[in-house]
């Protein structure tokens, strides 16, 4: 019936939602980068704390992340959930802060829901069992044991199947959910990568490594160890054929190490591979002298030093007289 | 070397005489409830104001070994320290294990003597005995956990002439000397309404005064809780620095859950005051919320899970587990076996009823526990089974308890308006009506100030509607009673509620609209952010005893100037930051000093927050203890129109 | 009535099997050597050491590298000194002896300074501005050590200190299954 009160509620009503969804879809400007952070931040523990994010936590662990996602969200290039995946691929999955939307762990999105249709339910049942038991008017029909425990054994299980299921959606709707792939990233991860592979590759499979290395050069040309290790490959392999070959080969290993030097005058190993192949292919004792003095001043690592102690030693005796 | 070891010695030997005082007076109350016996019962008080003396003594000769920095007890030598100013130094006793502890049985035998008093005249009666059988059984077991595995009278190695103070973060705020004594009034108090409870059901019955008296005390260890947390909350903001009030810490949930099973007791009692209803599950509520104070402190002192406040792995743990495995096993048997006798006849039988809303309400209160015990302790569950380990956070509990939140406030606003036995659907629709539009309009008033989002707008509404019930309520009261209209259960229960809605209201304010930006400050330029300006005047460098701080002198809004500073201890090798807050009645601008600082550079790195409605936070929290004391004062009888009233629900 | 008994019942369970869990469970499991980063390319590191002069881990290539996550408080830093300095002395007479690099962890140039001025140890210090390189390796507690193969990949983590011999025990280890 429509007294005038009902309608002051239902006006009350419409109004209120309206003025919800306007609230709700409304923008309140920009997402600064700090407001990112915090969003970022809220989401990863602290390692060293115990639940505090490292939004919360002044502990130094927890300073040196929140500067690594400041970084990374300056650089603007990952997402959220890339930068809290960053975080975790090195970290460990135990800096999570949000329980995963799969696996055991959605259990903890589970339960609270399955409690409460489980109480609802209870109460509901409690509410009608009183009420027909005040009914005076017409005697309830009591129900066979067989028969009751039938429809208690069925209610079980449709209130608890209705409590995972409700369960399961809060847990899909607001568990953590990853990108899957580790390391995900940028160019400089690939590169990376190769280059790694392409270290392993090296003294057994020469032809791999080479190809790995030329992969890299095509996406970053001026990656020096690229250049350096592909110059130097091609250099001992060519070793085995005939003289025109080897000229050449010394040529483009003198042009790419040369290259390397000029890209990164610091880089040892390009000095000290230029000094190698000067003297050994090239026969030029005093430039490779020059060479191998940069390279040691430069501090090689140590299987590069191996290669440049015997040549040093080499070449004073040749230069003394 | 005699005189110093004298004082462990005499430390023990009145813990031991506590334990014995205790144990015995256990037994007399006990035996002489179980046989009626009058004698018997009489010695009973004689071994409480025993085992209080005792208490207050072994406190008393502890802090006297702190005050004189008495080293040659080994707690003195963690916690002690010399250059540590008095106050803190007389906080220290309670800044680890086992002074806490020691400060736990102080309080326990408080209120044991403080029961003891009040039921002076009627011990003869089974309950009371009863009662105080189990009082002092608990209170001989924390006097057993206090000479055995947390002594702090053990004798340290000898030649130690200094230590280094308590934790720093204990150090540089005088909350330490009042938030963990309340939160212990409220904790240990506890105790206190469990104890009637098992009388209750060993006994057998629930008779006249059992309510009023379990109320009482309830509801006053309760509004210690209440104040305790709100305090930790404060302590939170203004020392830790990260500009929030609550972290889901596993220390906070551990007060916060006997907070929660304790505040559905206060409200489902009123049921079985009016009805006679719901004894067993009254009962259960108070076992439930003494259990829950038992197993909160066996998480966080026995290293099981570890945060800022759990101090040490100690051989604590074994015990507080066993203690609350004891508890919960004699609990239930009790339950399982007498909780038929307490049972009354009678039933709920409308939804839309008074007694239906607190039903509705003691659901709503379970799942809001279980949410918080089971975000508590899955990490542990889960690193049992599949050993790995997992963090559960704030994001878990936001999510969950947000909307079980925004539906007691709904409930908070509809409850009181509801009749006793009657469906109130008519009347609900013809007393909520103001009540709305006191929602809709600060609905209406949120958006106008630029608020935005679901949740955040929804508390507002429904604090609004809240509001405006309870103040519907207190109004027509005042209007019957004048002054007294605000006075008694059920008006002071509406202040309360009213403190309850402006802390919802605030923390929705503040955990949605809150900004930061970090900014580098040079003397001399103004940098602005979120409409405030900020200017950096100096940045200088104190240094004293036991440690040098550094501070950044920024004025804001060109008004005084705020320091936030970044203070580094000494002998500890700890840095602690604390932030400055310039408190508004509609926002907090907060400042914090970022690492690195360089003091003669002219340069500082300061992180701003600008925190809507945090005043608010503390305003309710006075609001719900000024209710709360209101309630506990009694009413004159009341008239037969006004209980007739009371009944209808008008 | 029967609804006490239920509760009473499904109450007594949920506590029994959290105390069972407990019995089982031993708390803080302690020290977890693993790392998503074993077996992968280290991190790419670029920083000063503490004298200024420029350190980047790619160019270290083909030589063993160990990284100590250090502070100058902290005292198992300060315990494992000696083992790292007999570490050193050992690995001196090998032929692909290991670069050993101090990272520091939030600390002061100053303060490390002084350390290894009383204490010796001519390795290079790293400096780690905004602790970049413990959080590209996953470092949060100090003392750390980290071993780094010829080829830049990760193959050791030790949390803690470390014990004497252990280094040299680990160094052995590896180099046999680095093969040629």
């Amino acid at each position: 019936m429509l007294t005038r009160r009902r309608l002051v509620w239902v006006a009350i009503i419409v109004v209120t939602a309206g003025l919800l969804a306007f609230g709700a879809v409304r923008d309140t400007g920009p997402l600064t980068q700090q407001d990112r952070i915090d969003t970022i931040t809220k989401r990863i523990a602290c390692p060293t704390c115990d639940g505090e994010s490292i939004y919360v936590s002044r502990a130094s662990a927890s300073q040196s992340i929140r500067a690594e996602v400041a970084r990374q969200v300056g650089d603007g290039v990952r997402t959220d959930d890339e930068v809290v995946a960053y975080i975790a691929d090195r970290f460990g999955g135990e800096v999570l802060l949000l329980p995963r939307a799969t696996g055991v762990d959605a259990l903890i999105w589970v339960l609270p829901v399955v409690l409460t249709v489980v109480l609802v339910v209870a109460l509901w049942l409690a509410f009608r069992r009183w009420r027909l038991a005040s009914a005076t008017t017409t005697p309830v029909q009591v129900a066979s044991p067989s028969q009751r425990r039938r429809s208690l054994a069925i209610g079980v299980v449709l209130t608890v199947v209705v409590g995972v299921a409700g369960g399961a959606l809060v847990a899909r709707q607001a568990g953590q959910r990853l990108p899957l792939e580790t390391f995900t990233g940028g160019i400089e991860d690939s590169t990376a990568s190769i280059l790694a592979q392409a270290r392993l590759a090296g003294p057994s499979d020469v032809k791999t490594a080479i190809d790995l290395y030329s992969r890299v050069l095509e996406t970053d040309p001026d990656n020096v160890e690229a250049l350096t290790y592909r110059a130097w490959l091609v250099m001992l392999s060519a070793r085995q054929f005939d003289e025109a070959l080897r000229a050449q080969a010394f040529a483009s290993t003198v042009t790419a190490l040369g290259r390397a030097i000029q890209i990164d005058p610091e880089y040892p190993d390009a000095m000290c591979f230029l000094g190698i192949v000067v003297y050994r292919d090239g026969g030029d004792a005093a430039s490779a002298k020059e060479f191998v003095d940069r390279c040691i001043e430069r501090d090689p690592p140590v299987q590069v030093r191996g290669l440049i102690d015997a040549l040093a030693t080499e070449l004073d005796a040749e230069l003394k007289p | 070397m005699l005189i110093a070891s004298a004082t462990a010695h005499l430390g023990r030997a009145i813990l031991l005489a506590g334990f014995l005082a205790a144990f015995f007076g256990a037994f007399a109350a006990a035996i002489g409830a179980r046989r009626n016996d009058p004698r018997t019962l009489r010695l009973v008080p004689r071994f409480v104001a025993l085992a209080s003396f005792m208490a207050l003594a072994a406190f008393a000769v502890m802090e006297w070994a702190m005050i004189t920095r008495d080293f040659s007890l080994l707690y003195v030598q963690k916690v002690g320290s010399s250059a540590t100013p008095a106050l803190y130094n007389f906080a220290a006793v309670w800044s680890a294990l086992e002074g806490s502890i020691l400060m736990w049985v102080l309080v326990l035998a408080g209120y044991v003597a403080a029961a003891m008093w009040w039921m002076r005249k009627r011990l003869n009666e089974p309950l009371v005995g009863w009662a105080m059988a189990v009082l002092l059984v608990v209170l001989a077991y924390f006097f057993l956990l206090s000479y055995g595995p947390a002594n702090p009278f053990v004798i340290g190695p000898p030649g130690v002439t200094d230590g280094p103070g308590p934790n720093p973060l204990l150090q540089n705020h005088l909350l330490v000397m009042f938030h963990p004594p309340i939160l212990y009034l409220g904790y240990v108090g506890m105790t206190v309404p469990f104890a009637f409870a098992i009388a209750a059901l060993i006994a057998g019955k629930v008779e006249d005064g059992w309510l009023h008296l379990t109320r009482r005390w309830t509801v006053t260890a309760w509004g210690f809780l209440t104040f305790g947390i709100a305090l930790g909350g404060w302590w939170s903001y203004e020392v830790l620095g990260w500009s929030g009030v609550w972290a889901w810490d596993p220390v906070e949930n551990a007060s916060l859950l006997p907070w929660i099973t304790g505040t559905a007791y206060i409200h489902s009692v009123m049921v079985q005051e009016r009805r006679g209803l719901l004894r067993v599950w009254n009962v259960s509520l108070l076992i439930a919320t003494f259990s829950l104070t038992i197993l909160g402190t066996f998480l966080t002192r026995s290293g099981v899970l570890n945060s800022v406040h759990a101090f040490s792995e100690s051989d604590i743990g074994p015990w507080l587990l066993a203690m609350f495995v004891i508890i919960v096993a004699v609990s239930l048997v009790l339950v399982y076996l007498r909780g038929d006798q307490l049972r009354a006849s009678g039933a709920i039988d409308n939804v839309f009823s008074r007694e239906g809303a607190f039903l509705v309400n003691n659901v709503l209160f379970a799942v809001f526990a279980f949410v918080v015990l089971l975000g508590t302790v899955f990490p542990l569950v889960i690193e049992a089974l599949q050993q790995r380990q997992i963090v559960v956070g704030e994001p878990f509990f936001d999510r969950l308890t947000i909307p079980i939140g925004l539906t007691m406030l709904f409930i908070m606003a509809v409850a009181p308006v509801l009749p006793w036995r009657q469906d109130g659907r008519e009347v609900m629709s013809q007393r909520l009506l103001v009540p709305a539009l006191v929602g809709l309009a600060a609905l209406v008033l949120s958006l106008v100030v630029g608020a935005s989002g679901v949740a955040p707008l929804l508390a507002f509404a429904l604090g609004g509607f809240a509001a405006g019930s309870a103040l519907r309520h207190l109004v027509r009261a005042v209007r019957v009673q004048r002054l007294r209209g605000f006075v008694g259960r059920a008006n002071g229960g509406m202040i309360v509620h009213l403190g309850v809605i402006l802390i919802c209201v605030a923390l929705a304010a503040s955990n949605s609209f809150t900004r930061s930006q970090e900014i580098d400050l040079v003397t001399g330029q103004v940098a602005t952010f979120a409409g405030h300006t900020f200017e950096l005047i100096d940045v200088v460098e104190v240094r004293d005893a036991r440690s040098t701080t550094v501070k950044a002198l920024v004025k804001v809004d060109g008004d005084k100037a705020y320091s936030p500073s970044i203070t580094k201890y000494t002998r500890i090798g700890m840095n602690v930051g604390t932030p400055s807050v310039r408190t508004s009645f509609t926002r907090d601008v907060y400042l914090t000093l970022e690492p690195p600082v360089r003091q003669d550079s002219g340069q500082a790195r300061i992180k701003v927050f600008v925190k809507p409605l945090i005043l608010w936070l503390w305003v309710g929290t006075f609001v719900m203890a000024f209710g709360t004391l209101l309630a506990v004062l009694p009413t004159r009888r009341r008239s037969i129109h006004e209980i007739r009233d009371e009944v209808s629900g008008r | 009535m029967k609804s006490a008994k239920i509760g009473t019942l499904s109450v007594a369970v949920v506590v029994a099997a959290f105390i069972a869990v407990l019995l089982v469970s031993d708390g803080e499991t302690g020290v977890a050597v693993r790392s998503p980063l074993l077996g992968q390319p280290a991190p790419a590191i670029q920083t000063t050491t503490i004298d200024d002069a420029p350190f980047d881990l790619t160019r270290r290539k083909g030589s063993w590298v160990v990284f100590n996550f250090f502070n100058s408080t902290c005292v198992p830093c300060i315990a494992e000194h000696p083992s790292l300095m007999r570490f050193v002395e050992n690995e001196a007479g090998q032929p692909d002896s290991v670069e050993l690099y101090t990272v520091i962890n939030d600390d002061a140039d100053d303060a490390v300074r002084n350390f290894f001025a009383t204490n010796d140890g001519d390795w290079p210090k790293l400096r780690d501005n905004d602790g970049a390189i413990a959080v590209a390796f996953g470092v949060a507690k100090v003392p750390e050590t980290w071993i780094i193969d010829p080829n830049g990949f990760v193959r050791l983590r030790i949390l803690g200190a470390v014990a004497d011999g252990v280094l040299e025990e680990q160094m052995a280890k590896l180099r046999a299954t680095e093969g040629s």
